[in-house]
């Protein structure tokens, strides 16, 4: 009977999936999402042997005191079975979004690599999203008004029209005024979503500067979530599940009949 | 189930809101001076699969967790100068790069646009179709200006010059006023009011004034008229975008629907 445990731990699990699923779809037009996959594993599987013999020869053995018993069948191995499935972990896929042309020229966009920084009550925050704007007090800062740090901390910016050249070094009327500061991290899989297109770093890596890293201005990354893939998941999570439920409603008329018909006299 | 369909929701009600936001866009291509509306969006907090009460296994980390849907995060104003077209009046006016006009509306208060459709109303003032009056021009009336024994120019740095012909055939001119440009640094919080106006606020930060054709304001041109900056065929990509997105997820919340009914049947 232990099969049922299975058969709901399965749609549990369906559920994450499709709680996933449906986060990547509410996400299409987020700048910078990276996307979520869940990735499941069943429990340490366990050899399944046949002892009924067994166990009638041992009785057999109890009752007929000093007579000595036959030997012992040999354990007949059944098969393997898994008591359970869970979520193992669930990854945000890395791969760079579309880069899509805005024109405007506080929208930014990384190629290659690497997150800008952001300063936040909290400490630093890491983003792929560069949808800036200027604050009343002239600095760069994102949709959450978190600034925008350059090589040297706070980028403060007079007016609408930076330039971006070179190294990633912001222009203005010619002049440099700082750097964006992107960096990198040899363990991407540490960083954990934070909300509000942010991450947050786990692991007490220390950022490293991204070499490779380019800085389009006048672009934004698109997400990384595409119709396609998600509403074939969903398909997917859709008919698992179903099949789980049917397993479950199986073992429901199992214990049913066990309970009812069993023994009845009629 | 519950927490896909409310995540569900927060994508429905986002891409309508990518929808009202091209419709909006769409219904202003013909308006003076628009400026195209950009929506953008922001993953909203996730939840760990602990706090969910949902089977992990608990090997890795950071912890498994799922995002709850997606939300605004910010409407933005584009503010790139739109083409400018001819009219011929000379009571119109387009700025060609940055800045705003400053207007004194009917209760005295200023405002900003960049909507230079102006004309002369019944007293001698330069008010936008809203009556409000351009500010730095005198009452022409005042002034003792006659349009019909000469003409009002505006040159491209906001002179404006009442030129006359004299006797002799040689031309007079007589300098009026000045039309000074605003800027802001955040021009995103500027309140929108009534008739392609804007007030500033705390937050846009105070009015920044300047000379037309200097200092990285632009020129006025007079007899021009600005466009609106909205691309259309870009507007029919959000709007193909937005509507195939909220179908998506639409599909989504009636797959959550499916899921619930058949854990309501396991008992059958």
């Amino acid at each position: 009977m232990r099969g049922i445990y299975t058969a709901v731990g399965s749609m549990l699990v369906n559920q994450v999936h499709l709680d996933v699923i449906s986060n990547n779809l509410a996400n299409l037009k987020t700048p910078g999402f990276k996307r979520g996959e869940v990735v499941n594993r069943s429990f340490p599987e366990t050899l399944l042997h046949y002892q009924g013999d067994r166990a009638l020869a041992g009785q057999g053995r109890l009752s007929a005191g000093l007579i000595l018993a036959p030997p012992l069948p040999a354990l007949r191995p059944i098969g393997v079975v898994a008591e359970n499935v869970a979520v193992d972990a669930i990854y945000h896929m890395n791969q760079p979004g579309a880069l899509r042309q805005t024109e405007d020229p506080l929208d930014f966009a990384i190629q290659g690599n690497g997150y800008f920084v952001l300063e936040t009550p909290d400490g630093l925050r890491f983003s792929r999203d560069g949808h800036f704007h200027l604050n009343s007090e002239g600095f760069l800062v994102n949709s959450q008004g978190f600034a925008v740090l350059g090589e040297r901390g706070r980028i403060s910016l007079a007016e609408q029209h930076p330039q971006l050249y070179g190294d990633n070094d912001l222009y203005l009327n010619g002049q440099v005024v700082d750097r964006l500061r992107i960096v990198a991290f040899p363990q991407e899989a540490l960083l954990a979503k934070d909300g509000f297109n942010l991450f947050r770093e786990t692991g007490n890596q220390v950022p490293l500067p991204a070499e490779r890293a380019v800085v389009r201005q006048g672009y934004l990354e698109e997400s990384n979530a595409d119709i396609v893939r998600q509403m074939t998941q969903l398909v997917t999570v859709r008919r698992t599940y179903e099949a789980a439920q049917k397993i479950a409603q199986t073992y429901d008329r199992l214990l049913g009949r066990a309970a009812n018909e069993l023994g009845s006299l009629r | 189930m519950l927490s896909s369909l409310a995540t569900g929701y927060t994508a429905v009600r986002g891409y309508q809101q990518i929808i009202d936001m091209v419709a909006h866009n769409l219904a202003n291509t013909n308006t003076i001076a628009f400026k195209e509306r950009r929506l953008s969006f922001h993953e909203l907090p996730v939840e760990t699969l602990r706090q969910r009460r949902l089977p992990h296994t608990g090997n890795n980390l950071p912890e498994p967790a799922v995002g709850t849907g997606a939300a605004p995060a910010a409407l933005k104003t584009f503010y790139a100068t739109g083409a400018l077209h001819f009219s011929g009046n000379p009571f119109h006016l387009a700025i060609m790069g940055e800045g705003f006009f400053a207007v004194t509306r009917p209760d005295g208060s200023q405002a900003y646009t960049r909507a230079g459709a102006f004309s002369l109303d019944a007293a001698g003032n330069m008010v936008t179709p809203g009556g409000d009056r351009l500010a730095g021009v005198p009452n022409f009336h005042e002034e003792g200006v006659d349009s019909s024994e000469g003409t009002i120019s505006i040159a491209p740095d906001g002179k404006i010059l009442f030129v006359t012909s004299t006797a002799d055939g040689a031309f007079a001119q007589e300098t009026l006023g000045t039309i000074h440009l605003y800027r802001f640094t955040n021009p995103q919080q500027l309140l929108p009011r009534d008739g392609s106006t804007l007030i500033a606020v705390e937050g846009s930060g105070p009015p920044l004034q300047g000379v037309p054709g200097g200092g990285g304001f632009g020129e006025i041109k007079q007899g021009y008229l600005e466009k609106a900056n909205v691309d259309l065929s870009q507007q029919m990509v959000a709007l193909v975008l937005g509507q195939r997105s909220l179908q998506a997820a639409a599909r989504a919340m009636v797959v959550a629907d499916e899921l619930w009914a058949l854990t309501l049947n396991v008992r059958a």
